[in-house]
């Protein structure tokens, strides 16, 4: 029990660190036309309030950190059984103190922009070569899914190969010193329980990185031909992320599911450093990727190809100076979540940090809002009522 | 081609869509045949409305610009053949512009001169 409380509590607090580290250089991976969700003029990104303005919210959030992890190393000297639930909720309350650092930048930032009379063109763009949006699928690095579905495949084979040879009761749990603690009867439904889990993690993470690809393109217009081949370069990235992630779990899920039909019986070090092998891994390279990338790829800095230059010059200058109204903010709502009724776009990049977001001005993002608000909930709730019930 | 819309400007949407397809077309950088986005595409792309778009893209079949079916979208329509009767609708649309030079005291050899260098400019495909 000690160990495991140990265990929990390095990994609480590297979780953490990292996630810390990640919400603190937000500002400055984020694009450089981005303040806290309100676009200005890139020439104006080391404007002295604009640096003190990103500096303060990275020390804040640096505090918050420090606060939790005050918080974590209390629980693990006071209250070790708490480790799962502290585990659990710790990420949360880093949510939760973002937004409390983010709500005021972001509107210090929308004064800034206001008092400075800081004035951006509202400029939407499509490419009708759609090397981009149409052909965007078959650049997706489909091999790392059908690796992971035909790993699936071939373990279900196994398992029907397998199947007479299963004890009548096998098990389905271990604990953190690999004796068996929890046994199940054989039957179908329990041997293929866990490719089938793989199988679903394996559609999902396909699911997400389509999202990817079929995200709004957000082209600079100070660069557009620069923007496009980072774009590009970007999503398959971030693809080659996903799908490198996706297949270590698929690979460690299977491992279980091969000790559960003792293919194999590993001793307790090898499964721990499995897991945290995996975990570390799929954590510590998306927090690099985002931090090296920048948001959708601004850090980057990929080859321009002639496809990339498609803007001619030929299009007519507007000579009236845009009016503030006209400007994209008015459509995120805490410069944060897009609301735009007229864009039938339902995925779009974050104006804050490197993720994707909705409109959710389409009734369909509200279908995701409330599938990942259910399984927040769900898991919040199910960990607290097991912990009182352990109790 | 990259098809561009300034929200803040004084032109409606659907017109700036439709005279970047006609801009395009005329520069070469859009091909007889080539297809377009669909419109929902295209709306979404750029983040306007899909009836925005659908309006552009009648406006350009009726005036030959595009062929449109059912099954494939949008299509450029091939090269259009000489119209004589493209000649009153150009002065037509032309009075606004002259009148406007003429008040700012723009000659006519400026004038011809600044029309020659646009013409030249989109036929060398804005380069």
């Amino acid at each position: 029990m000690a160990e495991m409380a140990l265990i929990f509590y390095v990994i609480n607090l590297s979780v953490l660190i990292l996630t810390g580290v990640l919400l603190a250089a937000m500002p400055y991976y984020t694009g450089k036309s981005l303040l806290f969700g309100v676009r200005i003029p890139q020439i104006h990104k080391n404007h002295p309030a604009v640096i003190v303005l990103k500096r303060n919210f990275s020390l804040l959030i640096g505090l918050f950190v420090m606060i939790l992890m005050a918080a974590v190393t209390f629980q693990y000297l006071f209250a070790p059984k708490w480790s799962i639930f502290t585990s659990v909720f710790a990420p949360f309350a880093l949510v939760f103190f973002q937004i409390i650092a983010y709500v005021p930048s972001w509107k210090k930032a929308r004064k800034l922009k206001k008092e400075n009379q800081w004035v951006v063109s509202f400029v939407g763009s499509a490419d009708t070569n759609m090397a981009l949006s149409r052909q965007t699928f078959s650049r997706m690095p489909w091999y790392w899914y059908i690796s992971g579905f035909a790993l699936c495949i071939i373990f279900i084979l196994i398992s029907f190969m397998v199947y007479p040879k299963i004890p009548e009761t096998m098990v389905t749990h271990w604990n953190a010193r690999m004796q068996p603690d929890d046994w199940s009867q054989k039957s179908y439904l329990s041997v293929l329980s866990i490719p089938m889990i793989a199988m679903g993690m394996n559609v999902i993470m396909l699911f997400s990185n389509m999202m990817v690809w079929r995200m709004k393109l957000q082209v600079n217009q100070e660069n557009p031909a620069l923007s496009f081949a980072q774009h590009r370069k970007y999503r398959l990235l971030l693809s080659h992320v996903l799908g490198l992630i996706n297949l270590l779990f698929c690979v460690l899920l299977l491992f279980f599911g091969g000790m559960t039909l003792e293919l194999w019986l590993p001793d307790s070090n090898t499964v721990w450093a499995l897991i945290i092998g995996t975990t570390a891994v799929s954590i510590l390279i998306p927090v690099a990727f985002s931090i090296w990338a920048g948001q959708a790829g601004n850090k980057l800095k990929p080859k321009v190809l002639p496809e990339d230059e498609r803007s001619a010059g030929l299009i007519p200058k507007n000579t009236t100076v845009p009016k503030p109204s006209f400007q994209d903010d008015r459509y995120w709502i805490l410069g944060m979540f897009y609301y735009n009724r007229e864009d039938p776009t339902l995925f779009v990049e974050d104006r804050f940090g490197t993720n994707g977001g909705l409109n959710y001005a389409r009734p369909m993002a509200w279908v995701f809002v409330v599938l990942i608000a259910g399984l927040t909930i769900a898991t919040l709730v199910l960990t607290t009522v097991i912990m009182i019930n352990q109790m | 081609m990259l098809i561009e819309v300034d929200f803040a400007g004084e032109v409606p949407i659907y017109t700036q869509v439709r005279d970047q397809i006609v801009i395009g077309i005329a520069a070469g950088l859009l091909k007889p045949g080539e297809t377009l986005p669909s419109v929902r595409r295209l709306a979404a792309d750029i983040g306007i409305n899909v009836h925005t778009v659908n309006k552009a893209y009648s406006l350009l079949r009726d005036e030959g610009f595009l062929l449109m079916d059912r099954r494939s979208g949008a299509e450029i329509a091939p090269l259009m053949t000489e119209d004589p009767s493209f000649d009153e609708l150009l002065s037509n649309k032309l009075i606004p512009v002259v009148a406007e030079a003429i008040c700012r005291r723009m000659d006519i050899e400026d004038f011809c001169l600044t029309v020659r260098k646009t013409y030249s400019f989109i036929k060398r495909g804005g380069k």
